[in-house]
């Protein structure tokens, strides 16, 4: 129908960038995920749960970041991760239904029922964790903003709490030897005022991604791109 | 479209692009169907969209047809959004295709921005060295002042909106507020009250303010300006405005409101 060349239907050629792909299970803020990235100078892309495993072979990324949703992962048929992801070695970043997900994927498990918990909370940090290496002090407390019904009740195999609020339990849990780290909290919005500073942290120190994604370099690929495309 | 913009949009791709652009002054045809359309924002948006396509093919055809479509959607546009209810299939945005023109004149579409965020597009054009006058201006919807006159359209309503739009977006520079600021514009609303002006009573049309602030347009609040401020505003166009006599803020934010009225 359109006549839309193949290299403005994907975003193929963008996979020169390190770039870390977002998969979305449909949560109201996975946009503001991207916006973070991106601030860190990384190229993402956002993809739903449902393309997340061709998008993986397609861009190779070097970090994948799961986002939340509003869907309970104790549902038959509920949405999963695809199973490529943990088995690519890439770091992973899970937070809020993206950590129910890894727990039941990984051998956890995950119960409803329990208080929700919506709004500001604060964590307690317990263990170290490089998610936090800068940014939080073990023994310090810190506000978040939490937006959940469900909770990892058991923990998968390699995983630890790193920290921990008054209604969840695993408010951060982490392999880090396997680089998989789950936030029960959403820091990408502005309420957790450190988010942005974890995300940084994930994305440049953890994947050790290229912040290579600037506007100049941005100007000069899609004037290329522009003019292979339209001068003949 | 506002005042004067036309003239800009014109000078900025002769004098700074150095492009040689077709303008086509069609206001009449436009306004001619927006009156016979009626008040419905849904039929004056369609209205719209196809008399676009209509004088833009024809256009097109007088300089021998047009292969490529420049358009500017953004990544928002484009990212594919989950759907519980569908299946594992995905819902795919529908894009800004005016109306399905590229399929129509089978143009292949150029859409560099299709990566971008909408603040990601302003820093792309300072690096392009586009002047700050239009890396920084106002989102304005595609249909125009036409959504922001509800109600039947007139040449005389665009008219008294256009004036009283100017001196609201010239207050608002003049303040140094501009760049603070989201979105500003005037709404001209479908009622009439009574006044008094001088000696003699008036029965002239309320005009809405709004101003918005925003990081993406996904949400908005109203901008909390100083009362003095709006009273200047206030006064600048009932003085100046023939056909209005009452002035009125917007206090909205979005949700629930939406930053437009149609």
């Amino acid at each position: 129908m359109l006549h839309r060349p193949a290299q403005w239907r994907n975003a193929c050629d963008m996979a020169q960038h390190d770039t870390i792909l977002i998969i979305d299970f449909g949560s109201q803020v996975t946009q503001l995920i991207a916006r973070r990235v991106r601030e860190t100078g990384v190229y993402c892309e956002i993809h739903p749960f449902q393309s997340a495993e061709a998008a993986l072979h397609r861009l190779s990324p070097k970090g994948v970041i799961l986002s939340g949703g509003p869907a309970s992962v104790t549902d038959a048929g509920s949405p999963r991760a695809p199973a490529a992801v943990f088995a690519s070695g890439v770091p992973v970043l899970a937070i809020c239904y993206g950590q129910q997900t890894t727990a039941v994927q990984l051998g956890g498990s995950v119960e409803g029922g329990h208080a929700a918990e919506f709004g500001r909370a604060d964590v307690q940090i317990k263990a170290p964790s490089a998610l936090f290496d800068g940014v939080w002090q073990v023994g310090g407390s810190y506000p978040v903003w939490m937006s959940h019904g469900d909770r990892v009740t058991v923990l998968p195999q390699g995983f630890s709490v790193k920290a921990t609020s008054e209604n969840a339990p695993f408010a951060v849990a982490s392999d880090e030897a396997r680089r998989i780290y789950t936030t029960m909290f959403h820091p990408e919005v502005v309420h957790t005022p450190d988010g942005a500073a974890l995300l940084r942290n994930f994305v440049t120190r953890i994947v050790g991604a290229n912040s290579d994604w600037s506007m100049a370099a941005y100007r000069d690929e899609m004037i290329a791109r522009i003019r292979a495309q339209v001068l003949r | 479209m506002r005042h004067a913009e036309a003239e800009q949009v014109v000078t900025l791709f002769r004098e700074h692009y150095n492009i040689p652009l077709v303008h086509v002054d069609a206001a009449d045809l436009f306004i001619d169907a927006l009156q016979a359309c009626g008040p419905d924002p849904e039929a004056k948006r369609k209205t719209i969209g196809k008399l676009f396509i209509d004088v833009f093919e024809a256009e097109a055809r007088k300089i021998g047809g047009a292969e490529f479509l420049a358009q500017g959607t953004l990544y928002p546009d484009v990212i594919e959004s989950v759907s519980f209810t569908g299946g594992p299939s995905v819902t795919i945005k529908s894009h800004h295709n005016v109306g399905g023109l590229p399929a129509r004149m089978n143009m292949k579409l150029v859409e560099p921005l299709r990566e971008l965020f909408k603040d990601e597009v302003r820093v792309l054009g300072r690096e392009l060295g586009l002047p700050d006058a239009f890396v920084g201006r106002h989102p304005f919807p595609g249909p125009g002042l036409a959504i922001r006159c509800p109600g039947e359209i007139t040449r005389d309503k665009l008219d008294i909106l256009r004036k009283a739009d100017a001196i609201y977006l010239e207050e608002i520079r003049r303040a140094g507020l501009y760049d603070v600021i989201w979105q500003a514009f005037a709404v001209l609303l479908p009622v009439k009250t009574v006044g008094v002006m001088g000696d003699g009573r008036t029965y002239d049309h309320v005009l809405a303010l709004r101003a918005v602030t925003s990081v993406d347009g996904m949400t908005a609040d109203f901008y909390p300006f100083d009362m003095a401020f709006l009273g200047r505003v206030a006064t600048r166009i009932i003085n100046e405005v023939k056909g209005i006599n009452r002035v009125t803020y917007d206090v909205t934010s979005k949700p629930p409101g939406t930053i437009e009225w149609e």
